[in-house]
């Protein structure tokens, strides 16, 4: 027990001395959650919008495939997206394997079915009459997408806070196509695993309450949120 | 003079089930047109087809002679549509009322409109502030009208306006609708169950049954069970142990109508194939159309209406409680399908 406690001590001591390890870890992974949070809300938002609001056949077993894919494992991300960008694969030639880009765009693939099925049944739970009241009330199809996201604004960061919390404490992804370099593509949860299996639990436990920290601060705001909206 | 809105050939199936067959309808600019009928009779779907919220599957919407489509921008911005259940956005009313005026880029004094529209339904200028869940139902109805008003719309469709709100809300709403027909010749169709209620607010009245426009009206319906009575007629047991006589309906629960003008009061003997009713006055009232004074009867639980002209005679007659004899011929019942 005692070496936990000694663990906590030295992690506030590291954080409070600003150990530029340890930021490191935290910017690179501020930076590839904001990327592959972005990428994953501009593309996984209208997806989801266009899967909850049409109708069209095959879109039950679309959205089947979509909710299966929400349990994908990051090791198999992982391992598709450094097929994909090893210099044997089809994307070699961009370079992109062991740099934050490439995690992001695995994260990007993470994080999408999570985006795009809770926008669905977000946009589904809708009620019924707003597509008629918009339209009576002249709204174009654009203006009926907008409104309607607006109106379905609660639903939408709860997918946008899901889908961030699955980027942020995801090891697979990072660890396979970043390759956990110092000073380069060490995330949080990749330096947490190589600390731990150095006995280095201080700065282990350091980066786990920066998660914390920032897992505290997204609920805080969808809280804030959720009592204005 | 031509009609604001005409429809041709319109036919809408939802799948494979026919909702709506019109083969034409004409809207006057500046008319009051009601829509009446049972649940399912299709006046929600020709409301939402005249609205250009839905694309009929086949046929042609004119208005003014042009012909539009679904989602049509311009004619659709001159349309609008008070749904039976309107849906508020979740905003205050200020940004409810808004809302349109905002979509057509409608510069101005938004909240001079805003108080204009708010006034127009009879709520205070203090509920532009309320959220839309600190509203009553009546309240609700009230600023979704509102939100249409304040758009002075050329047509305003109305589905069952006021339905599901109490007396004083349904006053204010025909007070404010009937403003808009004034003030800015809005055209007015609206679908309700209130026969009354129709009938002393509009022009015309459209009876829909099945999805089809029916010639006579349904003051009179006569619903099912049939069954075989003597010399190929049909009879329809009502609670008194009187019957009702009909031809051979299509089928066994074929609903029929009789129309108004096919009965009449008895005095002296019954024709040659008339069959007698015997029934309970309930009330005694001058029908607009007409012009003339109409009876509203109590037949075995079974209400009719006669609208046969009276005399002075036959009227002195009929106060209400009392019971008076009524003639039909059976081969004047209309199948409804």
């Amino acid at each position: 027990m005692d070496f936990i406690l000694q663990g906590v001590a030295q992690a506030i001591v590291l954080l409070a001395s600003g150990d530029w390890e340890t930021y490191s870890a935290v910017f690179a992974t501020v930076q590839v959650s904001g990327l592959s949070m972005g990428a994953s809300l501009l593309i996984g938002i209208p997806l989801g919008y266009l899967l909850g609001y049409l109708d069209f056949p095959g879109k039950k077993p679309l959205r089947t495939v979509v909710d299966t894919l929400l349990s994908l494992p990051t090791v198999f991300i992982g391992l598709v997206v450094y097929a994909f960008l090893s210099y044997r694969g089809p994307f070699g030639e961009l370079s992109l394997l062991f740099t934050l880009t490439g995690i992001a765009i695995g994260q990007t693939i993470l994080a999408l079915p999570v985006v795009i099925s809770l926008t669905a049944t977000a946009v589904e739970s809708l009620d019924r009459h707003l597509r008629l009241t918009l339209v009576s009330l002249g709204a174009s199809p654009r203006q009926i997408f907008l409104t309607s996201l607006w109106e379905a604004r609660l639903g939408l960061l709860i997918a946008a806070v899901t889908a961030t919390g699955r980027v942020l404490t995801e090891v697979g992804i990072s660890m396979m196509v970043g390759g956990n370099i110092k000073w380069q593509t060490r995330t949080i949860t990749t330096a947490i695993a190589l600390e731990t299996n150095k006995g280095q639990f201080a700065t282990g436990i350091a980066l786990g309450l920066v998660l914390l920290a920032l897992a505290f601060a997204i609920n805080v705001s969808l809280s804030f949120l959720r009592r204005r909206g | 003079m031509e009609p604001f809105i005409l429809l041709q050939g319109v036919k809408h199936f939802y799948k494979e089930r026919l909702a709506l067959d019109i083969p034409e309808l004409q809207i006057e600019k500046g008319s009051i047109t009601g829509l009446a009928g049972p649940n399912g009779s299709g006046k929600s779907t020709l409301l939402r087809i005249l609205a250009l919220a839905e694309q009929c599957t086949s046929g042609t919407l004119l208005v003014e002679g042009t012909p539009v489509w679904a989602y049509a921008g311009k004619a659709s911005r001159r349309i609008t549509m008070l749904p039976q259940e309107p849906y508020l956005l979740r905003r205050t009313v200020y940004d409810n009322i808004a809302y349109g005026l905002r979509l057509r880029n409608k510069g101005g004094d938004l909240k001079a409109a805003v108080g204009e529209g708010l006034a127009l339904v009879g709520l205070d200028p203090s509920f532009a502030a309320r959220r839309w869940h600190e509203l009553s139902g009546g309240e609700a109805q009230r600023v979704a009208l509102a939100a249409r008003l304040v758009l002075r719309p050329s047509c305003l469709l109305l589905d069952e306006p006021t339905a599901s709100v109490d007396v004083k809300s349904g006053l204010l709403i025909q007070q404010a609708i009937l403003h808009a027909r004034e003030q800015w010749g809005t055209t007015l169709v609206i679908a309700s169950h209130n026969r009354s209620w129709l009938h002393d607010i509009c022009d015309h009245l459209i009876f829909l049954y099945n999805g089809r426009r029916l010639e006579c009206c349904l003051d009179n319906f006569l619903p099912g069970p049939w069954s075989p009575a003597e010399t190929g007629l049909w009879q329809a047991s009502l609670s008194d142990g009187q019957a009702l006589y009909a031809g051979k309906p299509s089928r066994p629960d074929s609903n029929g109508v009789l129309p108004p003008s096919s009965l009449r009061l008895m005095n002296g003997t019954l024709r040659e194939g008339e069959r007698l009713l015997r029934c309970t006055v309930i009330a005694i009232y001058i029908d607009k159309y007409l012009h003339a004074p109409s009876l509203q009867v109590n037949c075995g639980g079974q209400p009719l209406v006669v609208s046969s002209p009276l005399d002075e005679d036959e009227l002195d007659a009929c106060r209400p409680g009392r019971e008076v004899n009524l003639c039909y011929r059976p081969e004047n019942v209309i199948w409804l399908d």
